[in-house]
């Protein structure tokens, strides 16, 4: 059974969980084992790839920022002091990881577009429908809004991009989001509220079929 | 007691995002309730919300292209040997590495992927042993093998120009001969590729099986140049 030890941090209105298996678990990497890191990276692997994706709207882009990840995990374990979950502390590290690249291509005044064609790279591992047997209309209709929410994140700013990732498609809790980007509860309530009504203005069209 | 609904729409709509996360005070929501009661245009903007976070909530996760974690995992290895400066250490890390492969599925579905180590220090310590790591991994009698007879013999120069570290991907066919060569990792001189091509080509392997029969695979090789 996992054992979790709550603790509330006044300053920052921000509850943490140590978990216990976490504590081993970073015991582990930190001793540098080959198995920890293979698990490590099985763990986490799909999740922060699919928050690089939607984030930075780029496979390549998003394997890349992968990589980065992982070895910044690696250079920085030593240092973690297990004052916040390893989830938290990973993401943590991905996000800014993810919003440098982001910068840095807007810099550049680099967009990402999203073809409705795209297949997420042309790599065959883009959209996938939950029905085993979708209707080809169906298939069109989960692609278009793919495709849309995609755009959509596309025209936020990094900072709101990010919250909306974590929350409302990798479904991380206000206190997670907090601890993740270093702010208090407060401030993820009110920068989630102006991200959804921006997202929410770029969907409409597909919020009036929308079944409830 | 219910709050009065004393609050702008401008104002429900603000307090409509934590709410539908059952994250907003128990005076905000009552006062939105309130609000909503009698207010049409907010009542259709709420359920708008509900219907944006349903739609995100129901896009499926982009998977990650398949060779995402051993291109993770070679790039891991490479900064922890580069880390275990120390001879011994390294060979300990190294040992480690040749006898904990990691299996994961290969692209083409018709065997696994084994990220496998060799040691060069005069010798090359070659070893596989089958180890699923994931669930979803094909059950694989026997991994693809290299024995150390056939690989010795191309071991006797060249092996000063490795530099730190190689990581070679090789495709080995049914037949136990390698039939594609791709350094991922390292340094990748004209004079490391011959050197690799010279070493790998001419290897038997003992091909990977899958239910006794053999199949195509391919395997992760680093080479590591420890000094003496």
């Amino acid at each position: 059974m996992r054992r979790e030890l709550a603790y509330y941090d006044l300053e920052r209105g921000v509850a943490t969980l140590v978990d216990e298996q976490d504590a081993a678990f970073v015991r582990r990497l930190q001793a540098n084992e080959d198995t920890a890191y293979d698990e490590l990276v099985r763990t986490y692997n799909a999740s922060i790839y699919h928050v690089a994706f939607r984030m930075l709207g780029d496979t390549a882009e998003a394997s890349d920022a992968v990589q980065d990840i992982f070895l910044k995990v690696f250079r920085n374990i030593g240092s973690f002091r297990g004052d916040s979950a390893l989830k938290t502390w990973i993401f943590r590290i991905g996000i800014s990881e993810i919003l440098n690249r982001l910068r840095w291509w807007n810099r550049r005044h680099r967009s990402s577009t999203v073809s409705m064609d795209d297949d997420h790279g042309g790599n065959g591992n883009g959209i996938h429908i939950r029905d085993s047997a979708p209707s080809p209309q169906q298939r069109l209709e989960t692609k278009e809004q793919d495709a849309a929410i995609q755009q959509a994140l596309g025209r936020l700013s990094g900072d709101h991009r990010s919250i909306v990732v974590l929350r409302d498609i990798e479904g991380f809790s206000y206190i997670e989001i907090a601890d993740v980007l270093g702010i208090s509860v407060g401030t993820v309530k009110s920068r989630l509220a102006r991200a959804r009504a921006d997202m929410k203005k770029s969907l409409i069209r597909y919020l009036s079929i929308q079944r409830v | 007691m219910k709050a009065a609904s004393n609050i702008q729409c401008s104002k429900a709509q603000k307090l409509m995002s934590p709410y539908i996360d059952s994250m907003a005070e128990p005076e905000e929501s009552e006062r939105l309730e309130s609000h909503l009661e009698t207010c049409e245009p907010c009542r259709r903007q709420l359920q708008s919300y509900i219907s944006m976070r349903s739609m995100m909530a129901s896009i499926e996760p982009v998977r990650p292209p398949a060779d995402l974690v051993l291109d993770t995992r070679v790039q891991l290895s490479h900064a922890r040997s580069i880390r275990n400066g120390g001879r011994f250490d390294r060979l300990e890390a190294l040992l480690i590495n040749v006898l904990k492969p990691v299996a994961i599925p290969a692209v083409s579905g018709i065997a696994i992927t084994v990220l496998s180590f060799g040691v060069l220090f005069g010798h090359l310590a070659l070893n596989v042993s089958a180890e699923s790591l994931q669930s979803d991994v094909q059950i694989v009698e026997e991994p693809v093998r290299a024995t150390d007879q056939t690989l010795l013999t191309g071991m006797g120069n060249g092996g000063s120009d490795l530099g730190e570290t190689v990581s070679v991907q090789a495709d080995v066919a049914d037949t136990g001969r390698v039939y594609g060569i791709t350094i991922i990792g390292g340094a990748k001189s004209p004079a490391v590729k011959r050197w690799i091509n010279n070493l790998l080509y001419p290897a038997q392997f003992l091909p990977a099986t899958r239910l006794g029969k053999p199949v195509n695979s391919r395997t992760i090789l680093t080479f590591v140049n420890v000094r003496s």
